[in-house]
């Protein structure tokens, strides 16, 4: 395969006449897919358990449903590049379908062609292209296996019913309202079938009343293993499936249903781009496909999720409100499927297992959904293989990143949101508004879930107890059971627990402003708040101007000072330690004028304080009082020349220069994502010109706590 | 969340420097950001050349010139893109980024890179709306047009520029970096708890920001060559050859850094 151009992968189906455009003939590879006979590479059959009439299949709609199991098994057969492509060089195809039709006038219009193309285009990340050709006429029709009476003369809806949680709560929903739904089961094993069969055996016992048809549909891979598992035209194939049979039995809607978060899908992972999240409900998807549908079936069939604007365990309130959330047992929602055991279905850690177990726990459900049942614990093992450890991981660190984070930085962070925004849109704003809330509301869900885990399994996280490897291991960090040898441990909050971060932080004086390397994170006090963030060169050298009011210093000096050259290892000498001459072996410590007049206005304050607190019989104050004057005095004289004037540096190496202004500047951006007010402060008295300056008016002493060395 | 399909690092020398330097806790950004860049130094040398890239830069241009014009609408109309007075902001970002999709598709050998200029892109005008605007939400096309307005001065498209590089580097060094990290916290590992590890990957987009400065001064200066040359018209080949000498700065920067 050439580097830089994916290869033409041409699928000639049935016997399909070869036609494909000249662009795709240079670079092409030729696959066949056979719907019949013994070396037949899918299967294709329609199964219905009740009663539904289908006198013959309309052949648009067979048409239809031929073309997408066509297209989900092309989509088995072409690679996208295993784990190790690193630049996903192979995740995006190029296929061309040649599908033998009774109407290929009809598929071959320009207009059904592109809707086609471009609705898979947006859920799969690949190119397609059709070409359709006659069916023979003694081509054996789409086998359907149907008994003769008719439960509805009006089935409302058509909901594509897999045996997970979502489809159970949609056809739930979809019965409480009414609707009248046909569950449309797929088949892909006949564990699938035994177990949507099961459900609806349940459910049909618990509301007597209720009679849920349902049909199911055997589309699924023959011969050679697959090349490509990730499945990604799954959602075409549901979509036509379903639309086909809804168009045949009358119903005008179909439900796809995944709940909000799920449909969406944002990227958990920042190297989980396009489609790498599947979009099977996806908005954008499904309007595309409506599109699509649109021109197809002979009746106006409009696919829709109903879970659009529902977490995961808003949605499992529709199994309490209707009573059966005792069937959410019986349902599966794991990737890993048929590999695990009739007593642990689940598997733990894929992303479908993980957003049950959180979602199931935070509806109440744990009871029927216990952990016995998962192969792996989700919060205490370290997860295997090493992709379920990545996504668990990822998971909580992207509800505890999001919750952090404004309307506006969300949607900057996250602009895959304005493909929420279609075309028929009438209120864009709103749209996407509405899905951060959902979002949030989400995230909440998983800020909220490991708290709790946390408050469990307290006991283990005290004695240490806690595999480092394991999500809450990972959640708490190295902190776990120490203790700083002179600091105090603060009480573990509620605040703390939400946000999993055991703090160890000294005792500080609650009106200065503190800056303190505490062995593995800077904890920082502005104002009323502390904030504390881990390791960085970039907060040290910030760290070193702040120490030093009105000090100029060059890039050499902030350099020498974090690391390590002269370095103050945290004894609390309050405000004076700000005005310390650190020794440097270079230059003189220097003051701009500004600053200097700042630091005198300051000592003309204090001299009348003084003076007050004599005069007042306050003498053991008034002797601090002038105690403090005389050590700025002797600052100022450092940072003075001749008649008062600054004193003054040679300019440094302009690459030092930059790389210090940078890294400064950083650290000033770094704080802006924790402590606004104090990101205020500083973009205002933090001064990176031919020297580095902190100049605040009026004069502040920061109590400052370098490490031993550059962090 | 739904299905997803994750990855790692092939086992290549250069990054298995990257994966060592993760374990490393006193490692400085500049030190990860060099690394990643050694690793995928062939596939951002081809992004020099990726018609995607060029095809996004050059929209950007365009809709900067656009706004530029006594009339906004008209111009963006010219690049097929419907839109009237009524749109909001957000819906002109949106259907820009439907032009962009349909360029996306019929460039499958850019990977998920063209994705990742697109989401880039979306960013710039987006944050270009609320720098001007204060807000976001609630702006009109008008609006959009003033904010990019006001930062098209020749000074400005440098700006524009930087923040659209800015975010394409830090998308894209996380898009390698996050195939590895999962695997480097906890005891005795580069970072201590999840927290830190969100921590880094937030000065990894400061960092990547603020090497993008790097083409400022070209950014401006090219924009402003154009306009007066060509009345702001850029050519799609021009933008390509803006995205070559802008990648290459950048990769440049990126190393340059890691030296000091």
């Amino acid at each position: 395969m050439s580097d830089s151009q994916p290869e033409h992968v041409v699928f000639q189906c049935d016997d399909a006449p070869l036609q494909v455009p000249e662009s795709m003939q240079l670079v092409m590879r030729i696959l066949r897919i056979r719907s019949e006979g013994s070396a037949a590479e899918i299967d294709l059959q329609l199964h219905h358990l009740h009663r539904i009439v289908v006198d013959a299949v309309n052949d648009r709609h067979a048409d239809l449903v031929r073309i997408a199991a066509f297209v989900y098994r092309a989509d088995m057969a072409v690679s996208r590049g295993s784990d190790k492509d690193t630049d996903a060089r192979y995740w995006r195809r190029r296929l061309h379908l040649c599908i033998p039709v009774t109407d290929p006038a009809f598929w071959n219009q320009h207009e059904v062609l592109s809707t086609m193309s471009a609705a898979l285009g947006f859920l799969t990340d690949d190119t397609w292209s059709f070409t359709f050709s006659p069916a023979p006429a003694d081509r054996r029709p789409i086998q359907t296996h149907m008994l003769p009476r008719d439960p509805y003369h009006q089935p409302g809806v058509v909901t594509l019913f897999s045996g997970g949680l979502d489809s159970l709560c949609t056809l739930v929903e979809s019965s409480l309202n009414g609707e009248r739904p046909v569950a449309l089961g797929h088949w892909a094993s006949s564990r699938n079938r035994h177990r949507q069969e099961s459900l609806l055996k349940q459910l049909n016992y618990h509301h007597r009343s209720w009679t849920l048809p349902l049909l199911g549909a055997e589309i699924s891979r023959r011969g050679t293993e697959p090349e490509d598992n990730t499945q990604r035209s799954r959602g075409f194939l549901y979509g036509c499936l379903a639309s086909a049979v809804a168009a045949e039995i009358g119903a005008p809607r179909v439900y796809l249903s995944d709940n909000g978060p799920i449909s969406l899908n944002l990227p958990i992972n920042d190297q989980l781009v396009g489609a790498m999240s599947s979009r099977a409900t996806h908005p954008q998807f499904l309007d595309r496909l409506n599109q699509f549908i649109r021109l197809v079936t002979s009746s106006a069939v409009a696919v829709s999720n109903p879970l659009q604007w529902k977490t995961r365990t808003e949605a499992l309130d529709i199994l309490k409100i209707a009573g059966v959330e005792s069937l959410v047992v019986t349902t599966l929602s794991c990737s890993a499927g048929s590999r695990l055991t009739n007593a642990t279905p689940h598997c733990g850690g894929c992303s479908q297992c993980v957003d049950r177990r959180v979602a199931t726990i935070a509806a109440g459900l744990e009871v029927h959904d216990p952990a016995s049942r998962y192969h792996q614990d989700l919060f205490l093992d370290v997860l295997e293989p090493w992709d379920r450890a990545m996504t668990a991981y990822s998971y909580v660190r992207f509800a505890r990143s999001v919750s952090k984070q404004s309307d506006t930085e969300l949607l900057e962070r996250y602009p895959q949101l304005l493909d929420l925004v279609t075309p028929s849109d009438s209120s864009p704003g709103q749209t996407i508004r509405d899905a951060i809330d959902l979002i949030q509301r989400h995230v909440e869900t998983v800020m909220r879930v490991m708290s709790d885990q946390l408050k469990i399994h307290v006991d283990r996280v005290v004695a240490g107890d806690i595999p480092a490897g394991s999500l809450l291991g990972k959640v708490i960090g190295e902190q776990v059971g120490r203790r700083a040898p002179q600091a105090t441990l603060r009480v573990v909050t509620e605040h703390d627990v939400q946000t999993a971060s055991i703090v160890l932080v000294p005792p500080t004086s609650p009106s200065q402003p503190t800056m303190v390397w505490n062995e593995n994170a800077w904890n920082i006090t502005y104002g009323s708040r502390t904030v504390s963030i881990g390791r960085s060169v970039n907060i040290a050298r910030l760290a070193a101007l702040l120490r030093e009011p009105g000090r100029q210093f060059s890039p050499e000096d902030v350099v020498a000072i974090t690391e390590g050259r002269t370095i103050d290892h945290g004894e609390n000498r309050g405000g004076d330690e700000a005005l310390q001459t650190l020794s440097l072996g270079s230059d003189q410590p220097v003051m701009d004028r500004r600053a200097i007049q700042s630091v005198r206005s300051k000592m003309r304050d204090l001299r009348n304080q003084a003076a007050r607190l004599r005069q007042a019989g306050d003498e053991d104050l008034a002797a601090e009082t002038e105690a403090q004057i005389e050590t700025i005095e002797r600052y100022l004289k450092q940072v003075t020349g001749l008649h008062g004037r600054p004193r003054s540096f040679a300019t440094e190496n302009q690459q030092r220069y930059r790389t210090i202004r940078r890294s400064v500047e950083r650290a000033i951006e770094t704080i802006g994502h924790h402590h606004r007010p104090l990101w205020d402060h500083l973009s205002q008295t933090i001064h990176l010109d031919q020297s580095f300056i902190y100049s605040p008016e009026p004069v502040v002493f920061w109590k400052v706590v370098l490490p031993s060395k550059a962090a | 969340m739904g299905h997803v399909r994750l990855g790692r690092l092939a086992k290549s020398q250069s990054w298995l420097r990257l994966v060592a330097l993760l374990d490393l806790s006193d490692v400085e950004v500049s030190a990860i950001a060099a690394a990643t860049a050694d690793g995928a130094q062939d596939r951002l040398t081809g992004l020099r050349r990726d018609p995607v890239l060029g095809y996004i830069l050059w929209l950007l241009t365009r809709v900067t010139t656009a706004a530029r014009s006594d009339d906004f609408l008209t111009q963006v109309r010219q690049l097929g893109i419907e839109i009237d007075s009524s749109d909001s902001a957000i819906s002109v970002v949106a259907k820009i980024n439907g032009l962009v999709r349909t360029e996306i598709e019929h460039h499958p050998e850019s990977g998920p890179f063209g994705e990742i200029a697109s989401l880039a892109l979306r960013r710039t005008l987006l944050e270009s709306i609320g720098v001007h605007q204060g807000r976001l939400f609630g702006g009109s096309a008008d609006d959009l047009a003033q904010s990019i307005r006001s930062q098209t001065t020749d000074r400005g498209f440098g700006d524009v520029s930087v923040r659209f590089f800015g975010d394409l580097l830090g998308r894209t060094l996380r898009f390698y970096i996050d195939k590895e990290l999962p695997f480097h916290i906890g005891a005795d590992s580069g970072f201590r708890d999840i927290d830190a590890s969100e921590q880094f990957l937030r000065e990894l987009d400061t960092y990547a920001r603020q090497s993008a400065r790097i083409v400022d001064r070209f950014a401006s200066e090219w924009l402003s060559k154009y306009a007066y040359q060509e009345q702001g018209y850029v050519s799609r080949e021009q933008a390509q050859g803006f995205v070559a000498h802008a990648m290459e700065k950048l990769d440049a920067e990126l190393r340059l850094e890691s030296v000091a």
